[in-house]
């Protein structure tokens, strides 16, 4: 006698363990915000229904096994920073370096001051002082772009050295990337130049198109798209923790990788197509928007690159798919800012949807980390919108949301209770909503009394985007374009 | 020359308070080409906002020089016969000064908080086992030293606000001084070597890796 199945389809699991059927509940960021004498702070961890997950808060002084800083040291908090600026949360964006709020503080490995929240829901933890900040900060200095991936578990990174890309794959962790670089053990394929000279991050892979791509520059502030095709599977190299990638022998140095199965496909000029020259940069001015700059390539090979201009703003480049240049697509300038060259902390940074539809790439506007630059761009075409936000005081931190969106917070004084000021980024319905080359004003109608802070008086709250499972968002969704055909 | 249209901040309570310092943020916070595309209901709680249709040189005016006038239909200039460069270092100069009364501010409640932190120190367990040992003894004085140690404490951290009261955020002599003040070293307690300050702001706009072509 037969008998009917129904197939039963194996769900995805979170990287927390278990099936979780509905991604919206895994952790999307945490606000922090903290006074060190007597008003302690803590961690409010928030979801992607923009729910709370979990809050942890310490008292001020006095009270020991608290959420505060010492003046000697934080109590609970590991540094060996002899003051209270690093954690405190009492001082704006504009004249303090090291506070939370700044806006190149965030970008797709997190919150250079901290741990990203995890998977179960924890808040997150300070890394140290400002010794930290440096560190980490090489890692959002270097880290290139994905996109088109929707399993964003893993990075890679380029070293700016001469003619040559120190190129590393691995997980997505700043403090991965830092032992690795710095011990000198962890090994890197050296990629040499195309064109001219290398450049810190400023690469893209798109996962969708199996392309990589390198930027590279001169030493007049030129750029040129280096596009690789089929290329390998980027995420299987980062995740296996084998950059070697087929190496036989094994290079016996591990130092410096000139051999081997991927350095044979990155030195190959076959596989390559050099874009045109960049034009219409407006102003020159330093290593940052010499040896530095956030890239997008896009489904049909178009790339989009955005630029910090420290002292003047920033600008947009747009190459054309076949490889010729569009020119300046958008540049803003304000006054004085900081980029690389002052400490790896500042510059420019980028975040990427869930889904890998959308990539946003920003830069402050005003010294340490006040306002924000940027463009939001569409990865399928190079559709590409800005944002112009000249503002003095306030940093302005994102995150993605869901499948394809972004969480835009400005980091107002949240004394008297309002909260985190903040306003959910629809992609695409902006996208849907705006011509190319817009502004789409992410920083304006900011909601408020809706995301709590956990210190009550003066404070310009920090955003530490979460780590999750992106991978869910797709296979746990249907696809919008089919259910609409 | 061009017609733009102008978004610019106006303070509603005298400023923003960053690190117990008023600090009064008014100014321009984004020029556009139309009026349409000025950001809508920026208002927040220290703040409203107007935009203004002006004609706007950046040749000849940096976005720091400009301040609403009376009117709030047009722009004063906050410096007249300077060029954009020379506004840029001018404006920097006034942030430096509000960048060093704030760092100031801090190094206040940094000498407090360490009185404060040495006095619990003291307290606690050791007063209560002066007490017994008084008592036993039949004496006073083991609880005289350490109330002693505390008011130490207490004098010489006043003794070290009143070093750093006189220090002017807004001379270079008075900036270089704040930089060197250490408000760990008060009370025998030496000089702290505990790590990396702050970073305070360039001395000038464009004051690092300069590689300007």
């Amino acid at each position: 006698m037969g008998r009917s199945l129904t197939e039963v389809v194996q769900q995805q699991t979170s990287s927390g363990g278990g099936t979780r059927s509905d991604p919206w509940q895994q952790p999307c960021f945490t606000v922090y915000s903290q006074e060190h004498s007597d008003g302690g702070g803590g961690f409010f961890s928030y979801d992607h229904n923009l729910n709370m997950l979990s809050n942890v808060r310490g008292t001020g002084s006095n009270h020991y096994g608290s959420y505060r800083t010492y003046s000697s040291q934080a109590s609970e908090f590991q540094q060996n920073h002899a003051g209270n600026d690093t954690f405190e949360t009492t001082g704006d964006a504009s004249s303090n370096s090291q506070r939370p709020s700044l806006t190149s503080f965030v970008g797709y490995l997190g919150h250079i001051m901290f741990m990203p929240p995890q998977p179960n829901g924890f808040g997150g933890w300070c890394r140290n002082g400002n010794p930290a900040q440096s560190r980490s900060g090489e890692a959002f200095r270097d880290v290139n772009g994905i996109v088109g991936e929707t399993r964003q578990d893993y990075a890679w990174f380029t070293q700016h050295s001469g003619g040559n890309h120190y190129v590393r794959f691995m997980q997505r962790s700043a403090n991965t990337y830092y032992s690795d670089r710095s011990s000198g053990y962890g090994g890197y394929i050296n990629v040499s130049c195309a064109w001219s000279q290398s450049m810190y991050g400023g690469g893209c892979y798109n996962a969708r198109t199996k392309k990589i791509m390198f930027m590279e520059t001169n030493t007049g502030h030129a750029f040129k798209p280096v596009v690789y095709s089929n290329a390998p599977d980027i995420r299987a190299i980062a995740t296996n923790t084998n950059p070697f990638y087929n190496v036989t022998p094994r290079n016996s140095s591990y130092s410096e990788h000139t051999t081997g199965e991927l350095y044979d496909y990155f030195n190959n000029a076959a596989n390559r197509t050099i874009y045109a020259t960049s034009s219409g940069k407006p102003t020159n001015n330093d290593s940052e928007d010499n040896y530095r700059c956030a890239s997008c390539l896009c489904d049909n090979d178009k790339v989009v690159m955005f630029q910090m201009i420290p002292h003047y703003g920033c600008w947009t480049c747009r190459w054309n798919s076949d490889g010729t240049t569009e020119g300046n697509i958008y540049n803003a300038s304000h006054t004085t800012s900081y980029g690389y060259p002052n400490g790896n902390q500042f510059g420019v940074r980028w975040q990427v949807s869930s889904d890998g539809d959308y990539w946003f790439a920003y830069c402050p506007t005003y010294y340490y980390g006040a306002g924000m630059f940027g463009v939001l761009v569409r990865v399928k075409d190079g559709k590409t919108l800005y944002i112009q936000a000249s503002d003095s005081s306030y940093g302005h931190q994102i995150c993605p949301l869901g499948k394809s969106d972004f969480l835009m917070a400005r980091q107002v004084n949240s004394d008297g209770g309002p909260g985190m000021y903040y306003r959910v980024i629809r992609s695409k319905r902006e996208m849907h909503r705006l011509n190319d080359l817009t502004n789409f004003n992410g920083q304006d109608n900011m909601r408020t009394y809706m995301i709590d802070t956990p210190y009550y008086s003066t404070a310009y709250p920090g955003l530490i985007p979460a780590f999750y499972d992106t991978h869910l968002f797709t296979t746990q969704t249907p696809d919008a374009e089919t259910v609409m055909d | 020359m061009a017609k733009k249209f102008i978004q610019y901040r106006k303070v509603t309570k005298g400023g923003i308070v960053s690190d117990g310092v008023l600090k009064d943020n008014s100014g321009v916070v984004g020029v556009y080409d139309t009026a349409e595309e000025a950001p809508q209901n920026m208002e927040d709680q220290w703040h409203t906002y107007v935009t203004v249709e002006y004609d706007f040189d950046p040749t000849v005016d940096s976005l720091v020089n400009l301040k609403l006038n009376a009117a709030e239909d047009g722009f004063d200039k906050k410096w007249t016969g300077k060029t954009v460069a020379e506004q840029l270092e001018l404006h920097h100069e006034a942030e430096k000064v509000q960048s060093y009364k704030e760092k100031k501010n801090r190094l206040k409640k940094a000498i407090n908080v360490k009185a404060g932190e040495r006095i619990e120190g003291l307290e606690g367990w050791r007063i209560e086992r002066a007490k017994q040992q008084d008592f036993l003894a039949g004496s006073t004085s083991n609880q005289t030293a350490i109330y002693q140690t505390i008011e130490t404490v207490r004098s010489t951290s006043n003794t070290k606000q009143d070093e750093l009261s006189p220090l002017d955020p807004s001379t270079a002599a008075g900036q270089a001084a704040i930089d060197a003040f250490d408000p760990n070293d008060f009370g025998g307690a030496g000089p702290d070597t505990e790590g990396s300050k702050d970073s305070p702001l360039l001395a000038t706009t464009q004051d690092y890796d300069h590689t300007k072509a």
